[in-house]
């Protein structure tokens, strides 16, 4: 009934902040030397140098992301498949990651500067201990939870260890990967972004250190909104695959 | 001391008059209560057997311990190896579509193996739902998926779990009544567990009844088949089976 009036409310809000930003800086109640525009960051967008430095930045962002969340992720299915199906593999290492997880990783950064260097292992080495546990940590939780009544169901059928990993153990545990892997990239952008305030040859974050060096404030808020949408890109990816890979779990949801 | 044994692969003759099932003083205790003490049982080709006893009696135990799916405390074991079992709820695996639930476990080409799910589903009357989701089916359509899928292999030993206890009472009807059917159809031995007296007597060849841990009595079933539920004739064996679970009924 209400369905057009509230997707207008939806879009007019975040519109009519945008207008009132925009009203702010031109008419001077907020001072452009630090704010900068709507206006402003359009243009700053426009006006970088796309082929030499706005695409191989975000190339070179993404490419990092990529390799740390893939080296963190791959460890994390390998461990959480491990400890999730082996009580024995619980007992050796879980209390020892459960350890190493209270630890907020950015708090590593002093170590891994020292133990790395300034290059980009450190960088892949903080997106790589983001992206880990919580893809460890879903695993593991999404095997022990598979109802139990469905290994007596497995007995009875004869399925033997690799047919009751295939179809039982595996894709019962799609659905609580899937959300590891979504907290798993979100944890890597967001740690992207912290590694590349610290010294980056390349990346957004190297767009933002000249910006900053020259003041240009409409740059910088430019490269907060690639950073976002970027973020918001990678989520709805994860969405999609996983609307995609399970579904059998909408079907279940909608009854 | 337990042993739980399969028959060895007996002859062709003499398999058609082996036991299917044979129970020889098994007990089970759960800590210091015993749950199972001292059953004896032996079920022949073919024969329909029930169970009918108060919760706790101990007969879902016992045919857990059937089943293998819990292992006896003392006495042994012998059964078909090709049983199955059907539980009281479907037990549909949920990521698995209608006819990859019927052929779970079964090995092969997938042609073939969906040519064997339409069979044994066409038998259930649920030919038209071989791709659809589980959770698209309603509790009896769910049941009778996993009759399907129980009877895909041919067992020659079926065990029920209080099968229709979850069902509503007509469908709870039509599902005996489709048991019925495909027990003459197939000839397998079943052992059902029930609180159920009318289905007891509807699907069984005897009828045996539980108490504390242990068979209190047994009753041969001779009325002729097809058996319906308004036959007059049930009526003594009713009131008998009433009595024997200590329901004084006028």
């Amino acid at each position: 009934m209400s369905g057009w009036h509230d997707t207008l409310i939806r879009i007019g809000v975040p519109v009519a902040l945008v207008a009132l930003w925009q009203a702010a800086v031109s008419s001077g109640v907020l001072p452009d030397n630090y704010a900068s525009s709507p206006a402003g960051v359009i243009e700053a967008l426009v006006a970088l140098d796309h082929r030499d430095l706005l695409w191989p930045s975000l190339g070179a962002s993404l490419a990092r992301a990529a390799l740390g969340f893939v080296i963190g992720g791959s460890l994390g299915v390998v461990f959480g498949t491990l400890v999730g199906l082996s009580v024995r593999a619980e007992t050796v290492l879980d209390a020892t990651l459960q350890a190493f997880r209270v630890l907020p990783h950015f708090a590593l950064i002093p170590l891994l500067l020292i133990w790395f260097g300034i290059g980009e292992q450190p960088k892949i080495a903080l997106i790589a201990l983001a992206s880990f546990f919580p893809i460890y940590i879903n695993l593991y939780k999404a095997i022990r939870g598979i109802d139990p009544r469905l290994r007596e169901l497995a007995a009875i059928q004869k399925l033997d260890r690799w047919q009751t990993l295939r179809d039982i153990t595996l894709p019962g545990a799609l659905p609580g990967l899937l959300i590891g892997v979504r907290f798993a990239l979100a944890g890597a952008w967001l740690s992207l972004i912290v590694a590349e305030q610290f010294n980056a040859h390349s990346g957004i974050g190297f767009v933002t250190m000249q910006a900053r060096l020259f003041s240009q404030i409409s740059t910088i808020v430019a490269c907060l909104f690639l950073y976002a949408l970027v973020g918001i890109l990678i989520d709805a990816g994860v969405r999609l695959v996983e609307r995609r890979a399970i579904a059998w779990h909408a079907s279940e949801r909608a009854r | 001391m337990s042993a739980v044994l399969a028959f060895p692969r007996p002859r062709e003759q003499a398999e058609a008059e082996a036991p299917v099932v044979e129970v020889r003083g098994l007990r089970r205790r759960f800590g210091e209560r015993s749950v199972l003490d001292g059953v004896e049982l032996t079920i022949g080709t073919g024969e329909f057997v029930s169970i009918i006893g108060k919760s706790g009696c101990g007969k879902s135990t016992l045919l857990r311990l059937v089943g293998g799916l819990d292992a006896a405390s003392e006495g042994t074991i012998l059964r078909d190896p090709s049983l199955n079992l059907v539980f009281q709820d479907a037990r549909l695996v949920p990521w698995r579509n209608v006819w990859r639930n019927v052929t779970l476990g079964l090995r092969g080409d997938k042609l073939r193996r969906r040519d064997a799910a339409r069979r044994v589903l066409a038998e259930v009357g649920l030919e038209e739902r071989i791709d659809d989701w589980p959770a698209t089916l309603s509790g009896g359509e769910a049941q009778r998926v996993s009759f399907a899928r129980a009877l895909l292999a041919e067992p020659r030993l079926l065990l029920l779990d209080e099968p229709f206890g979850a069902l509503d009472a007509l469908t709870r009807i039509r599902m005996q009544n489709l048991i019925a059917r495909l027990q003459r159809d197939h000839g397998f031995a079943a052992l059902l567990v029930t609180h159920d007296v009318e289905e007891a007597i509807l699907l069984s060849d005897r009828i045996l009844v539980m108490r504390e841990g242990g068979i209190a009595n047994e009753h041969v079933v001779t009325l002729p088949r097809p058996r319906h539920r308004t036959d007059p004739s049930m009526l003594p064996l009713k009131q008998a089976l009433l009595a024997d679970l200590g329901i004084a009924d006028a």
